[in-house]
């Protein structure tokens, strides 16, 4: 089996293994190494989401409602977040977390992102997902401490003592992990712990709590993992805990609430056989526990996820199944306690075609739906190769996330088609280009009588990226994503997740010398007009365009052992906002500080 | 007022390793112009300690520089401030053994309210500044030199604050040693 076959073969099944992909590049996939990572400041998983721009809204830049291409469901996921194999649901009270996921970023290795439909354990995610690859640890011990700290610039400074005296500005930390690892070539243990904490303390977050406190949001917990491998596979086990203290909103109604949210898990993971006949397993159980808003104001629930697989190899492919189960009290509520069943057929070469077929049956709350998904790629020439690929998907859900619905957990039955094709090639040894473009019809039906608002939603969207690497001093990198067209035709409920039409992304990084580098970054994204939340004050609902520029400066001594880094983000001081009730940003400072040992 | 700085030779660029020597330097820095500040305080004349090192392209500098503010009226305490900088500039011998650079700077200006007056608002603050300076300077005997400069510096306070400060530094330069120069190379 080629090798980028295996790795699709992977990250469609969710295999439990922390090998790094860097190399890889596919249609519609980004793939972020560490050092694209530090070149782009990428310190938390906020800063992921923020930078890969999954078009969702954040109130304080930490919590975010997700949306992959801008198409609404009413989970306000439909992403799957993998963390070295294990798909980690990071959701509650309708938003998402990914500063709850059990992992820390300085210990990333890389990080892929998918925009097509993915199958991970029995379950199809429409949106895609973001996989998340821990680094392997050298054999020996190894210590890493890491801390961080800024604030936006717009402090009243002296100027308190005068008639111009104005609000204080956000502050950024600090920020902190440490972490430690020791390990031989077959077994490996380590330990970390981080904390963050964000003040924001823009009036109308104020406001809305009706105080003059910062709102502050805070994340603070630690991790532990042990690996072994043994007979061609390997088995790991992770524990990890996290607690956030924040607020949280009803989206389009400008209301807040205090949060205090803390997810466990305990994840054991691992492959067994060689590379063609693999058999894998997952099991996960999770739990959370917090107050919040609304009818959620004491939660405390677990969840068990476990889902193995097996592939067995064929004369010209590999065929399997995987088995998945979801249960438990979170699962439950979430309306996503399930038992799955899925095949998998791959490999299989028709006129030049490489063909991937899955399909599955799902039992859901008693209910029986099925879902599929099949791609087709070709290397046309030596240097491009296309991939065809179509995904359908009926399931139930449930969340308020994205709707001003009086009640946390509406049943929501979903259906999705998605299909789309993409192309890569590589013209050069350091440039490499990928372009894709997808279409999207989402179909959704309350299931309470009361709240019966079927709707539907269609969208075309195009990414596209360069990717130039002339050498290991210069990298540079683009992208551009795209909504050509984007029909909602949700009544009477107002769409509240308004995602930018266009946007795009571009770094790039020089190292002056070895301990010497320089990164510039830009983003940039029109313009956004959201309809008129219900419940909210007439006003001006509308974002404008957003043109960012970050510079980073880093430098490293004593062999890179201690490396300090000073971020300039949003330089052009534009305001910088992903809702109208939300937080803004303006111009910020970082000053950031690693030291390894040894 | 007499102040104390660090003055930096500009170095020619390219026939040097970075961090082979070090400049340092003490002198005088008088703030000229305090923009919005002066609505309310009398920019002061400050202090400024200034080291350098060559880079792997020009050279770059720290300096520290120190000074009150004091406040036109009692509606506002006077405040000691601190204006510490990094910065990167690139150089040329100009005529007369004098040598020019232009750099580009970041930093933070601190201020400490003597506030018992007007007891509001913190004690301390310190803002985020960017700026640009340029230098002339001629060495005058073995490790000896003298420089003059001029900077402008915006502080990021909601209401900007532009400061622009002109100085002279005398300032001696002298070789790192191996260990120290590899360790920050």
């Amino acid at each position: 089996m080629k090798a980028p076959l295996r790795l699709t073969l992977a990250l469609l099944i969710g295999v439990g293994t922390a090998r790094p992909v860097a190399a890889q590049w596919e249609a519609g996939r980004e793939v972020l190494r560490r050092a694209d990572l530090h070149a782009l400041q990428v310190h938390r998983f906020s800063d992921l989401v923020e930078w890969i721009g999954l078009g969702g809204v954040s109130l304080d830049g930490i919590t975010w409602a997700t949306s992959l291409e801008g198409v609404r469901t009413p989970a306000g996921d439909g992403i799957a977040w993998i963390v070295d194999g294990v798909p980690t649901d990071i959701g509650a009270f309708g938003s998402s977390f990914p500063e709850l996921l059990p992992a820390i970023v300085q210990q990333i290795d890389s990080v892929v992102v998918t925009r097509s439909p993915t199958v991970a354990q029995g379950r199809l995610y429409p949106r895609g997902s973001v996989d998340v690859f821990t680094a392997d640890f050298d054999p020996g011990v190894e210590a890493r401490a890491w801390a961080r700290h800024g604030a936006e610039t717009g402090d009243p400074g002296p100027f308190v003592y005068t008639p111009y005296e104005t609000r204080g500005v956000d502050q950024t930390g600090p920020d902190g992990s440490i972490t430690a690892s020791a390990s031989t070539s077959t077994f490996g243990i380590s330990a970390g712990t981080r904390y963050l904490r964000t003040d924001v303390s823009d009036p109308n977050l104020r406001s809305a709590f009706g105080s003059d406190y910062l709102a502050f949001t805070q994340v603070r917990g630690g991790q532990g993992a042990a690996w072994l491998r043994a007979g061609g596979g390997e088995h790991r086990l992770s524990v990890a805990r996290y607690n956030q203290i924040g607020h949280s909103a009803v989206f389009g109604q400008g209301q807040f609430t205090r949060l205090d949210l803390t997810r466990s898990q305990v994840a054991i993971a691992g492959s067994l056989g060689s590379v063609d006949r693999r058999a894998g397993y997952v099991l996960s159980g999770r739990s959370f526990e917090g107050e919040g808003p609304g009818l959620w104001t004491a939660v405390s629930m677990e969840e068990v996820d476990g889902a193995a697989w097996l592939d067995l190899p064929l004369r010209a492919g590999t065929a399997g199944f995987s088995a998945a189960v979801r249960s438990g009290e979170l699962a439950e509520a979430l309306g996503e306690d399930r038992t799955a069943l899925h095949g998998h057929l791959t490999g299989q070469r028709v006129g030049g075609w490489t063909a991937s077929a899955q399909a599955g049956v799902v039992r859901v709350r008693g209910e029986w739906g099925g879902e599929g998904m099949l791609t087709l790629s070709r290397t046309v020439a030596t240097d491009l190769g296309i991939e065809l690929f179509a995904a359908r998907g009926i399931e139930y859900s449930a969340s308020g996330s994205t709707e001003p619905l009086p009640t946390s957990a509406p049943r929501v039955r979903i259906s999705t088609v998605r299909g789309g094709i993409g192309a890569n090639w590589q013209t050069r040894s350091d440039l490499r280009t990928t372009a894709r473009l997808s279409a999207a019809r989402d179909r959704y039906t309350p299931i309470q009588p009361y709240y019966a608002y079927p709707s539907q939603q269609f969208a075309v969207g195009v990414d596209a990226g360069a990717d130039y690497r002339p050498s290991a001093r210069w990298q540079t990198a683009v992208h551009y994503s795209g909504l050509l067209l984007d029909l909602d035709a949700t009544a009477p409920i107002p769409r509240i997740l308004e995602p930018p039409t266009h946007q795009l992304r571009a770094w790039a990084a020089f190292s002056v010398a070895p301990t010497f580098r320089l990164s510039a970054a830009t983003r940039l994204e029109s313009g956004r007009r959201y309809p008129q939340p219900r419940l909210s004050p007439p006003g001006n609902y509308y974002l404008d365009p957003l043109v960012r520029i970050d510079l980073g400066i880093d430098k490293s001594f004593w062999e890179e052992r201690f490396r300090t880094t000073l971020s300039l983000r949003n330089l052009l001081n534009r305001t910088e906002q992903d809702h109208p009730h939300g937080a803004d940003f303006a111009f910020r400072y970082f000053i950031t500080g690693t030291l390894q040992l040894p | 007022m007499v102040c104390a700085a660090i003055g930096l030779a500009a170095r020619p660029a390219m026939a040097q390793r970075a961090f082979e020597s070090i400049t340092a330097g003490i002198g005088v820095m008088h703030n000229f112009g305090a923009g919005s500040l002066e609505e309310f305080w009398e920019p002061p004349v400050a202090s400024d300690l200034r080291v350098s090192f060559p880079f792997y392209a020009g050279s770059i500098h720290f300096s520290l520089g120190s000074g009150t503010y004091s406040a036109h009226g009692n509606h506002q305490p006077d405040f000691e401030s601190h204006l510490l900088t990094a910065g990167w500039s690139a150089g040329r011998p100009l005529v007369l053994g004098a040598d020019g650079r232009a750099g580009l700077q970041v930093g933070a200006m601190t201020m400490d309210f003597d506030d018992e007056r007007t007891p509001v608002g913190n004690l301390e603050e310190t803002e985020l500044l960017l700026g640009a300076e340029i230098a002339l300077s001629r060495r005058l005997a073995a490790g000896l030199g003298v420089e003059v400069y001029v900077a402008t510096q915006r502080v990021f306070t909601r209401r900007p604050i532009d400061l622009f400060n002109a100085g002279v530094a005398a300032n001696y330069t002298l070789g790192l040693p191996t260990w120290l120069s590899g360790a920050l190379r």
